[in-house]
């Protein structure tokens, strides 16, 4: 199978969590249909396999699903309300040049690391 | 978005119902220092903030706190069912009786309902986390007061649970307001709001 982009692949998680979160609105009132339980089943099935795909290439949709052997990337950007400008203005900068600086502590109290 | 799991961050089994008890610990879901206006801070607060780690911690405080409710609803509901109309009469609770009946809906201690003033969103970093952080102690503070008024071991145990993560989440907040101050300048000793004024 081909590689997805990110945002179709994510479109695919979201159509299939949708129809599984219809499924469950319905479920919840009609718990007797066997033919509807079969088809909410097979929608879960298919929203799990699909978040775990998009999860292993693009990284976690929840905190839980990070990857260990990546490191804790759920606080990579974009969040789901950036844009693309909104995470490039992000300013990395003097955080960089502090740690180059030697005295990345800068005399404040509150910014010590505990080293 | 969200997902519900169906248990409790932490059990409660109250044996016996307590309208006074409950009457107090009500604080705890609409009040001032509540776990709803504590979920409602960080969920409005993750927006402008300009790092991931903060942002990730306030999304998931904020989920915590959402599962705090829950526990204190779930406390008062079990103080308060199948209470006899002469004990809600005696304990003072008629007032609430009168326009909720056992229905858990959030008010402070005094009545007031939930109020959305209950929490600030300045849309600075530095503002927000110190509100948080503030937050955080008053909550905890509250919780004290609880376990000064309640006497009962099986309401103790969770309300000293949920006393403890207040505690944790003022030190997770300590760290994200350090993030921001060492990624923005280590010459920002004043603590002021750098990505806002480069705009």
């Amino acid at each position: 199978m081909n590689a997805m982009t990110k945002n179709a692949l994510l479109q695919k998680v979201r159509e299939a969590a949708f129809e599984k979160q219809e499924m469950i609105l319905y479920m919840d009132t009609h718990p007797g249909d066997r033919a509807a339980m079969h088809h909410f089943c097979e929608v879960r099935d298919r929203c799990a396999k699909l978040t775990a795909e998009y999860e292993k290439t693009y990284g976690p949709l929840t905190a839980s699903g990070v990857s260990c052997d990546r490191g804790w990337t759920w606080v990579d950007s974009p969040w789901p309300w950036q844009r693309p400008q909104d995470v490039a203005a992000a300013p990395v900068k003097a955080y960089a040049a502090m740690q180059n600086t030697g005295c990345a502590h800068g005399g404040y109290p509150m910014a010590r690391r505990g080293k | 978005m969200w997902q519900y799991e169906k248990k409790l961050q932490y059990p409660v089994n109250i044996k016996n119902p307590d309208a006074k008890a409950a009457k107090v610990i009500i604080s705890q879901l609409g009040g001032p220092d509540g776990e709803l206006g504590a979920s409602l801070r960080y969920l409005n607060q993750r927006y402008t903030m300009p790092y991931g780690e903060i942002i990730g911690t306030l999304t998931d405080i904020a989920t915590e706190e959402l599962a705090h409710v829950e526990m204190i609803s779930a406390i008062l509901y079990q103080l308060t069912k199948g209470l006899p109309v002469e004990e809600i009469k005696k304990a003072g609770m008629d007032i609430y009786f009168v326009d909720h009946t056992a229905g858990i809906y959030p008010i402070a201690a005094s009545g007031v309902p939930f109020r959305a003033e209950y929490f600030g969103v300045k849309g600075d970093t530095y503002a927000d986390l110190h509100e948080d952080l503030a937050a955080e102690q008053k909550a905890r503070v509250t919780y004290d007061n609880i376990l000064r008024l309640v006497d009962d071991p099986d309401v103790k145990d969770p309300i000293r649970f949920l006393r403890e993560r207040e505690l944790v989440h003022f030190q997770r907040f300590g760290e994200a307001l350090r993030i921001a101050q060492e990624k923005d300048s280590y010459r920002n000793f004043y603590a002021y709001n750098k990505q806002y004024d480069k705009h």
